[in-house]
């Protein structure tokens, strides 16, 4: 699960466009400083700068759909 | 449709029907990256693409022509891909002109063909549901449906059609399938009514918006267009240039915007949310995916690519390979290239009596073609080594690895591609650029790519390396010689870097925007889609390049062969050649730049030459070819090597060239920027005009100074060291 902190630049704006919003389900892949996470089917690598304002919260055990 | 149909019409441009002919119709083409959407042009259109620029920006403009079954013409423009409609670039703001029929050439959409990857068809459906709105007929082109289905992935096609209203295609645009049914779709698109916004918004947004749909109706969009508009203006921060006309917007934007807060619905998040509502429910009617259990084939590739160690090691093998495949698979070619033309220019001259018109055509015209052509091997096959990598996916995997070490510079994990560009050739380097988003970072890659030693660099290399360097063999099986020239592409590379910092730390300074980078999905490459690419990318070159040393070529001839002067029949015939290159308009213009060039331990024909190359460095050779005497007949490194070696300073009887010598030359190279085309090309993409030509000049003066700098070092520093010179 997926909470956004800013909410007003052009980074978020196109992490929206790309399906990430708050409250997303995603699976994140890898996670060192930077982070690879798997959005609605996209694989986005993501830098720390961008990481650094994103929360993710561990959803209960459910097995999710890789598509 | 068995194979690729790549149809081999014209490598020249077509004549272009009038932009308002009726009888053609015109297709915009746009999508996310990585959907195949420039495999589809390439099959759709061939070899019959026009590239220029948009009016008064740097955004490439790129149109093809083709003919459906049916017979109908249609001019193709492809867009540049973007995730969503926007205008946070210069190219996304060309798209949303285009689409919005408002580009400054009068170029409207009759049809607009969105090209969606079936594998991660929700992310594509975003820019979708945006092109739905613009108020023109569009056709969804479902391409790459061949990995939907491997991956276990369903479409219910009819069921998406009925979602959507508007003609689905399904297709694998690498193996032709679907062109034609595409074709037919855009027909019939045009004949339907106009796609409209498929979902609703709450009766507060509506009402919030409305003062801003209708500014922009007063303003003459369409109302569909106007609704698409005041939506996407939620998310938006700053001015957008297409509605700079619109008077009062920013004022009811802001109205809007604070209305929304007050209920508690946050502006930026409003377009996403609605949108990606409905198209999770549209996802949800018509898809299916078969579960997989353990992970896929692209993330298990991805655990090594990606890897701690692993990944490193494996990117330094893949670029060690680049690097080399570049030299030794295009060494035979360029051999034999050499000798074609060698043998080319000896019959044409055979056929000329001996004078000057002989002289001309073959020391003149064949041996600066020559000097060209020679260079192709390696380029192609550097395009397409560098094709391979970016479609196989691959690309974007490195990018992230070097997204750390260029951050310690200031750069972007995409200024990566830019400078492995310049690797073959700095000008597609500095047009690679355009992924940059963001100007300081962008301005940063540009102003550094040139220092990458491209392949015009390498006939200077050679011809030194070879005749300067011993080839002696060192532990473990390295050449001496190949170490040096490791060197110097090492010695480019780290300077490179260097520069990049001292930029982004002074002229430059901001912060590096930070990285978001889709890693596709691992795929084979389309290789007759690589094909294509890198038969326009040579041709651009060769008819560019071409051009240029032509030019210098015939005008460097006259210049070492005019004024004639009677040889002195008590010298030599070696002799004769001297005095008669000294007369020459060349000789003169050399013996003024030789004090320029006495510090660095050069004379004045090393030092004409250098001049010469500062339009193109492949003329350094052919002009001390030219004024050694060693060019027509007899054009080869090796006599020219000789030549050099055995040449004696007529004052001290000391060799002029040594090794010193070579080495610091070799540097001078490294660094000066002596290439036109550069030039040229910076000045488009740093913005045209007076910034463009300013830092242009940047770009110039700083390599100049580097260049002389760096050769006075060496060989000075040498000489004191004791290495003799």
């Amino acid at each position: 699960m997926l909470g956004l902190d800013d909410c007003g630049t052009d980074e978020a704006c196109r992490l929206r466009a790309l399906g990430l919003c708050e409250g997303t389900s995603v699976s994140v892949i890898d996670s060192r400083h930077a982070m690879v996470l798997d959005v609605r089917g996209t694989r986005l690598a993501l830098g720390s700068a961008i990481t650094a304002s994103i929360t993710v919260q561990p959803l209960p055990a459910v097995r999710s759909a890789r598509g | 449709m068995s194979d690729l149909a790549v149809s081999v019409v014209e490598i020249t441009p077509p004549t272009l029907p009038p932009a308002s002919d009726p009888s053609v119709l015109r297709l915009a083409l746009v999508g996310n990256p990585n959907t195949g959407k420039t495999t589809l042009f390439n099959a759709l259109t061939g070899l019959r693409q026009r590239v220029g620029n948009f009016a008064g920006v740097t955004v490439e403009r790129v149109e093809g022509f083709f003919r459906t079954a049916s017979g109908t013409r249609v001019s193709c423009l492809d867009l540049p891909g973007s995730y969503s409609l926007s205008a946070s670039s210069p190219d996304e703001q060309i798209a949303l002109e285009v689409l919005l029929g408002r580009a400054r050439d009068g170029w409207r959409p009759d049809v607009v063909v969105v090209v969606a990857d079936s594998v991660h068809l929700e992310r594509n459906l975003y820019l979708l549901s945006q092109v739905l709105e613009v108020g023109v007929p569009v056709v969804l082109a479902l391409n790459q449906m061949d990995a939907a289905e491997s991956n276990g992935i369903r479409i219910d096609i009819p069921e998406l059609i009925h979602e959507l209203g508007i003609p689905v295609v399904p297709m694998v645009a690498k193996r032709g399938q679907g062109l034609d049914a595409l074709g037919r779709a855009c027909e019939m698109a045009v004949t339907l009514p106009v796609p409209v916004r498929k979902f609703a918004l709450a009766n507060v947004v509506d009402e919030a918006l409305a003062p801003i749909v209708s500014e922009l109706e007063v303003a003459g969009f369409k109302p569909s267009a106007a609704r698409l508009e005041a939506l996407r203006l939620m998310s938006v921060q700053h001015a957008e240039p297409h509605l700079a006309h619109v008077a009062g917007l920013d004022d009811v934007r802001k109205h809007a915007a604070n209305t929304l807060a007050q209920i508690g619905l946050a502006p930026q998040r409003l377009e996403s949310d609605a949108r990606y509502g409905w198209i999770g429910e549209v996802i949800a009617r018509t898809t299916t995916t078969r579960e997989q259990y353990g992970r896929s084939i692209s993330d298990r590739i991805d655990s090594v690519t990606l890897h701690r160690v692993f990944g490193p090691v494996l990117f330094i093998a893949l670029m060690a390979i680049v690097f080399q495949s570049v030299f030794t698979w295009a060494a035979p070619l360029q051999d034999a290239i050499e000798r074609g033309i060698a043998a080319l220019g000896a019959m044409v001259g055979s056929w000329i009596p001996v004078g000057e018109l002989r002289s001309l055509v073959v020391d003149g015209i064949f041996a600066g073609v020559g000097s060209v052509l020679v260079f192709l091997p390696q380029i192609c096959i550097l395009f397409l080594v560098i094709g391979v990598l970016e479609d196989s996916g691959y690309m974007a995997r490195a990018a992230f690895l070097m997204d750390r070490v260029m951050r310690r510079v200031g750069l972007h994990g995409r200024s990566f591609i830019p400078m492995l560009s310049g690797y073959a050739c700095a000008v597609p380097g500095i047009m690679a650029t355009r992924v940059i988003e963001n100007r300081q970072d962008r301005l940063a890659t540009i102003m550094v790519v040139p220092l990458m030693s491209c392949s015009a660099r390498l006939p200077v290399y050679t011809l030194l390396i070879g005749s300067f360097v011993p080839v002696s063999t060192l532990p473990l099986g390295f050449g001496l010689q190949g170490l040096t020239l490791l060197g110097m592409y090492l010695l480019g590379t780290l300077t490179a870097l260097g520069v990049a910092a001292i930029f982004k730390r002074t002229l430059l300074k901001g912060p590096v925007r930070p990285m978001i980078l889709e890693l596709p999905s691992y795929r084979w490459p389309s290789l007759p889609t690589l094909g294509v690419t890198v038969w326009q990318r040579a041709m651009l070159f060769v008819r560019r390049a071409g051009t240029v040393i032509m030019a210098l070529s015939i005008v460097l001839w006259a210049m070492a062969t005019y004024p004639r002067t009677a040889p002195d029949p008590q010298l030599s015939d070696v002799a004769q050649q001297e005095q008669q290159l000294e007369q020459s308009v060349l000789g003169r213009v050399g013996k003024v730049i030789e004090p320029v060039v006495r510090p660095l331990g050069y004379d004045w024909k090393i030092g004409v030459s250098i001049a010469a190359s500062f339009a193109a460095r492949e003329v350094f050779v052919s002009t001390m070819g030219t004024i050694y005497g060693v060019g027509g007949d007899d054009d080869n490194a090796a006599a020219l090597g000789e030549r050099l070696k055995a040449e004696v300073d007529p004052i001290t009887g000391r060799p002029v060239y040594t090794t010193l010598v070579a080495l610091g030359l070799m540097v001078f190279y490294v660094y000066a920027l002596m290439c036109i085309s550069t030039t040229a090309i910076t000045v488009r993409e740093a913005g045209g005009g007076r910034v463009g030509w300013s830092w242009a000049g940047i770009q110039f003066g700083y390599s100049l100074v580097l260049a002389y700098g760096a050769a006075w070092l060496v060989y000075n520093v040498g000489r004191a060291l004791g290495f003799g010179g």
